[in-house]
């Protein structure tokens, strides 16, 4: 009897299926096998050995025909489910010469200049030494990483003239190519140096979105402007992006850096030429630095930068911030009155920690203190969560959350969990979140949030309150998730969404705060 | 005394990001989707054209980006427009100048006839096994099934038939005929093309290429080997095809062997295939 199927997307070389028919040829009962692309004088040669079948009659030139000919219909069956293994060798579905190890990868593509590292924390610093010691920048994404390995790591690498970013680093975008988490962002002159993952996407689609672009942005890992590692790495990539002349533009983002780092800082930017504007989120300037443009925020920083790379004059940034605050002033007007007076307090659920540091530096003057502590830990907030009787703003992305689950910029499962607990809490006067496009994120965050938004709004209804839930979203529309599209399905699902971080973290301080901030 | 070093200058990492080193003279601007991957190489297509981005070890062809510094395996997405070529969103500016597929064949008889003689030794010696290189066996080997048998009877006849005064009829029955993606008779077909071009180009008119024999009956096979075959018949060729058949016109015996070899490890078989018509041919053209 002959028997066969049509595999389409299938392409393997003569000699792969010609060695897969002989190994199928072998199996017992069967007597014949032909594997041929499906052109017609292929089938016109099934057709003379007694092989063509009927169901191969619509098979297109770029289909592959299997034909068995065996003394049942066992026989056959055991061959055609056979076919896979054949054409595979038994092996897995990887190129034959599909690298396995980082050397077998330098040796596979030998112009290779950067490894990204994405393993267990136990094993990148390993793995990290040995791409340095082949000559290669690094990026480390994976996270829990021993401090002390990350400043031995960081002392290598610029000894031998190499960026280390990371660990932890979660995003940058070299020459265009975006790693790790990143945006579709317009290529430009402004160049990013970040100690902190979100805080690059966020300043860089802020510069895209404002008709600027991006030249290079380099993350360093947000442990690297602390005084124990020294700004190493964020000093190393000052001095590439000083150096590069594709670069007009730089913006240094960092989450509380350490005074002792920030001078260090400060005079690597003296020896640029180049307009240098800051966004160091948490840390008081005193007098003026060397800085062309010192931003309090991560939206101010981004427009600063697109203002300064389109050769416009700076001075007008303070007008264009004072007029989104009167609108989202006038969003919460319009939201306040419909608070009960037992709301009083904001829940910020947040996948970025730079996102999470920006609101509470925009939010503690409106609302006062926050639980935990805001610098860097969120462990404390993890321990006693959900909070009653204060604010308080959690970081969902850091290393206590992420230890055996995927970061909450791919898994929304845990945010939309704490959601839908905190809408039970008659105190919550507004739910705060960051939702972040960009490749390497949720293909459809709006899809994982949009039922726990109506969830959440729903519980605070049979409550007899109204739960205003304030989102914003980091992304361009040139990304896979499209910004225009998720702001859309986020505002039908009930969620107020604002134009950046900033925007939306004085928004809901305003509604919390209760008064004209 | 120790004298403390100052760390070297940091390389930039974006040096070594990826470039594109050539760009064929045939490739045209578009949108393209993945349509298969192999080992190094990656083609695309759009409508009833192909590209491939390969890696420089692959080498420059009529539609090929030759990339440094790109996973050639990888690529998603591929946007060519007049001054980029966009690789999964990344851009990555063109070259103004195109590599050339056009071979320059101009020889001699005498200096050709001389050159095959070597070479047709060199294929039988490094053909392999599965290779349409049987054609030129006296005794070809029993076939092992049913099926190759049919396989065998359907190249034979079709080579007949190209060489009997029946090309149109000979083309029709070899197009797509062959078991992967680029069927052999396809790539013997390409070679057979070559001879052609190289026979043509010596002053005989009577082998100034078909455009319409080729495309007419080039429809029954893999969008692959019809780009190939269409692009063949105008005369342009991928760079080992193209470096081969100029070194059988120019060439000394060092270079002729450099290039076969290279020629030889095109695919699984398609070297050999493409040789055995190259060589079937060329043998027709100049002793009728």
């Amino acid at each position: 009897m002959t028997s066969g199927t049509v595999l389409t997307g299938s392409y393997f070389d003569s000699v792969a299926l010609m060695a897969a028919a002989v190994q199928l040829r072998k199996l017992p009962g069967v007597q014949d096998v032909a594997l041929v692309m499906a052109t017609a004088t292929n089938k016109a040669i099934l057709h003379s050995a007694g092989m063509l079948l009927p169901s191969f009659a619509g098979a297109k030139d770029e289909d592959l025909l299997v034909a068995v000919i065996a003394d049942n219909g066992d026989a056959a069956a055991a061959a055609l489910g056979a076919v896979d293994d054949a054409l595979r060798g038994g092996g897995p579905s990887l190129p034959p010469d599909a690298p396995r190890t980082l050397h077998g990868g330098v040796a596979a593509l030998p112009s290779a200049s950067l490894a990204l590292i994405s393993v267990a924390g136990r094993f990148a610093a390993d793995e990290a030494l040995d791409a340095l010691r082949l000559g290669l920048h690094v990026m480390i994404f994976s996270d829990n990483v021993p401090l002390e390995r990350e400043v031995e790591l960081k002392h290598l690498a610029r000894n031998r003239g190499l960026l280390l970013m990371g660990p932890d680093c979660g995003s940058a975008i070299i020459n265009g190519a975006p790693l790790g988490f990143a945006n579709v962002v317009r290529r430009g002159s402004v160049g990013i140096v970040a100690a902190s993952g979100t805080g690059l996407q966020e300043v860089s689609t802020i510069v895209s979105n404002q008709g600027a672009g991006i030249s290079q942005a380099l993350g360093t890992g947000g442990r690297d402007t602390l005084r124990e590692v020294g700004g190493i790495m964020f000093l190393e990539a000052l001095r590439l992006l000083t150096d590069d002349a594709a670069t007009a533009v730089i913006v240094l983002i960092a989450k509380a850096p350490d005074t002792e780092v920030v001078p260090l800082i400060s005079r690597a930017a003296r020896r640029s030429d180049k307009p240098v504007v800051t966004a160091f989120l948490g840390v008081s300037h005193d007098g003026p630095g060397p800085w062309a443009f010192s931003a309090t925020t991560l939206e101010e920083a981004g427009i600063a930068a697109a203002t300064l790379a389109k050769g416009d004059d700076v001075s007008a940034i303070p007008q264009i911030l004072a007029a989104r605050r009167s609108e989202m002033k006038a969003i919460a007007a319009s939201i306040r009155p419909s608070l009960a007076p037992s709301q009083r307090f904001v829940r910020g659920l947040f996948s970025g920690g730079t996102l999470r540091g920006e609101a509470a530096s925009i939010m503690m003057p409106l609302v006062g203190s926050f639980a935990g502590d805001l610098r860097r830990s969120a462990s404390a907030e993890r321990a006693s969560a959900p909070r009653g009787g204060m604010h308080s703003l959690v970081d969902l992305g850091a290393d206590e959350f992420t230890v055996g689950r995927p970061h909450p910029m791919i898994d929304y499962s845990l945010r939309c969990r704490r959601l839908v607990q905190e809408a039970r809490d008659p105190g919550v006067a507004v739910i705060l979140m960051d939702v972040v496009l960009g490749y390497g994120a949720h293909p459809d965050p709006a899809g994982e949030l949009a039922p726990a938004i109506q969830d959440a709004q729903r519980i605070a209804s049979e409550g007899g309150r109204t739960l205003p839930i304030v989102v914003s979203v980091t992304g361009t529309a040139a990304d896979p998730q499209r910004l225009p599209s998720v702001q859309d399905a986020l505002r039908e699902a009930g969620a107020v969404v604002a134009p950046s971080n900033a925007a939306a973290s004085y928004l809901a301080a305003t509604i919390a705060a209760g008064r004209d901030a | 005394m120790q004298v403390a070093q100052t760390p070297p200058a940091p390389i930039p990492p974006w040096a070594g990001m990826p470039q594109v080193l050539s760009c064929g003279d045939r490739l045209r601007p578009g949108s393209f989707r993945v349509h298969s991957r192999f080992p190094r190489v990656t083609n695309f297509a759009a409508e009833d054209r192909m590209v491939s981005v390969v890696d420089e070890r692959v080498g420059p062809g009529p539609v090929n980006i030759v990339t440094r510094g790109l996973w050639c395996e990888c690529p998603r997405s591929l946007v060519i427009t007049q001054d980029a070529v966009s690789i999964d969103d990344v851009r990555i500016p063109l070259l103004e100048s195109r590599w050339s597929s056009r071979p320059y064949v101009e020889t001699t008889r005498a200096d050709l006839q001389r050159h095959m003689a070597t070479q047709m030794d060199f294929l039988r010696r490094h053909a392999p096994q599965k290779s349409l290189s049987w054609l030129f066996s006296v005794e070809p080997t029993a076939p092992a099934s049913r099926f190759v048998s049919r396989y065998v009877d359907a190249v034979t006849q079709g080579v007949r038939l190209l060489f009997g005064g029946r090309e149109a009829e000979g083309v029709r029955r070899l197009c797509g005929t062959g078991i992967g993606l680029t069927p052999s008779g396809d790539d013997f077909l390409v070679g057979h093309l070559a001879a052609r071009h190289m026979l043509a180009t010596m002053g005989n008119r009577r082998f100034a290429l078909s455009l319409d024999t080729v495309t007419l009956h080039t429809r029954g096979t893999t969008l692959l080997s019809r780009t190939s075959l269409t692009l063949a018949a105008e005369g342009c060729f991928a760079a080992p095809v193209k470096d081969y058949v100029e070194a059988l016109a120019h060439s000394d015996e060092t270079a002729l062997e450099t290039h076969g070899h290279r020629l030889m490890g095109m695919g699984s078989t398609s070297g050999a295939d493409l040789m055995t018509g190259l060589f079937l041919s060329l043998h027709q053209g100049l002793t009728t």
